[in-house]
């Protein structure tokens, strides 16, 4: 494999190309990639002052002012991606109410879709092959039934270890998980620390959803509707956009939707995922 | 499954020791672990509970092998012949057992994972930091092997 790693927004972008792939269109791709990520940290960003994002967490810019704004058309679509996850986690996933006290920050919406944009500029650059990691939350292109992409699934409580292997040919697997940065997510319902499930992963086509509502489940699940009521809503997206998941509690209990275990390659090591230490 | 637990006692200990070089020279640990281990260890499984069958299941310790950065030894857990765990026991020069969890174990797993499992391309998981990402599967991904 041909690999490229930088680091931007605050994680580790990873993008990984089958060997034969031409060194030039590799570095060409990567460049126009990691470019677009920076481009996208500094208008979204809600940690300078002077971004897009701060400005509108600030009242000073309103979506009345996108058609005048050099980077409009992108606002417009975040701020919808922002509402459409809204809409559809019944309020879990609430950009306009993350923090404390509550203010807009679309950061849980922009990672994966900055992604998914960057695997667009990937293929329009030549690359019909390629891996892209997006800090935990992958995008894969160009895999075939035969030779699909192997993607690990990370143990929440085994550092360095594997839960799972997803063969996935096109497409993207995201997860949402306390085991790196604490539990950071609330529940906006509720107000309290999103705790019930420890990680989530959904893998479908689209990385800004499936990022999205992987973000959204992990909270869902910490708030009133509990896990009882999460398993269900995702057994919906399932049934109603084609899109997969499992969920690991604190005692590495693991759930899936009824066609992610059709997508998993080592479910031996499901029997190994009890807490250790 | 001998082959491999030997492959994967010998991988171990030729990390830990180019993580003491890493540590005596300071330099990038990831630039160490592209090449082949400089000690050439010769790691058996000795002392382990039972020798290793077709579908073993227990707890495998390698002898203690002497390296120019002090002595290691590791032990692989294993569940009808699948790699479930790897601690360190012994890593005595400077104590960096912490180091070596945190940097060796993750590419030792990746490593024994593609021995067994064939290989894996990317690792999805909770958001890591850039300081998470250095001792994540994915950074032992994008160094090893490539």
């Amino acid at each position: 494999m041909r690999s490229a790693v930088e680091h931007i927004m605050g994680t580790v972008f990873s993008l990984a190309v089958p060997r034969g792939t031409d060194a030039e269109v590799f570095r060409a791709a990567a460049d126009a990639a990691f470019a677009h990520l920076r481009h996208v940290d500094a208008v979204f960003s809600p940690f300078r002052p002077d971004s897009a994002v701060s400005l509108i967490a600030d009242g000073v810019l309103t979506s009345d002012d996108f058609d005048d704004h050099p980077h409009g058309a992108e606002l417009h679509e975040v701020l919808g991606l922002c509402r459409r996850l809204k809409h559809d986690s019944g309020g879990a996933f609430d950009a306009w109410a993350v923090g404390n006290p509550p203010g807009f920050d679309p950061c849980g919406a922009v990672k994966g879709w900055a992604a998914e944009r960057a695997g667009t500029l990937l293929v329009r650059h030549g690359l019909d092959r390629y891996v892209l990691n997006a800090g935990g939350d992958v995008r894969v292109h160009g895999g075939v039934p035969g030779d699909p992409w192997r993607v690990a699934l990370a143990d929440p409580h085994r550092p360095g270890a594997v839960l799972a292997v997803l063969h996935v040919a096109e497409g993207a697997v995201a997860t949402s998980g306390v085991s790196e940065r604490g539990a950071h997510i609330f529940d906006p319902i509720s107000g309290r620390r999103a705790a019930a499930w420890d990680q989530v992963t959904v893998t479908g086509p689209d990385l800004a959803l499936a990022d999205g509502w992987a973000t959204a489940a992990l909270a869902m699940a910490g708030g009133p509707r509990g896990p009882a009521g999460t398993r269900g809503w995702l057994q919906r997206l399932a049934a109603d956009h084609g899109y997969q998941a499992m969920a690991v509690d604190p005692d590495g209990q693991v759930w899936t939707t009824d066609g992610m275990r059709e997508l998993l390659h080592e479910p031996a090591a499901l029997v190994t995922t009890g807490r250790k230490g | 499954m001998q082959k491999t637990l030997l492959a994967l006692l010998s991988t171990t200990v030729g990390i830990a020791a180019l993580i003491g070089l890493k540590a005596q020279s300071a330099g990038a640990p990831r630039s160490a672990l592209a090449g082949p281990s400089a000690t050439g260890s010769s790691a058996a499984p000795t002392g382990g509970t039972r020798a290793p069958g077709s579908a073993a299941t227990g707890r495998y310790t390698g002898a203690a092998q002497a390296t120019p950065y002090g002595t290691v030894q590791v032990r692989a857990v294993l569940a009808k012949g699948k790699l479930t765990d790897v601690t360190v026991l012994q890593q005595t020069y400077g104590g960096r057992s912490s180091q070596i969890d945190s940097y060796a174990l993750p590419i030792l797993k990746s490593e024994a994972l593609k021995a067994q499992s064939g290989r894996i391309d990317v690792v999805s998981g909770a958001t890591y930091t850039s300081d998470g990402y250095a001792r994540s599967l994915q950074a032992a991904l994008d160094t090893a092997g490539r």
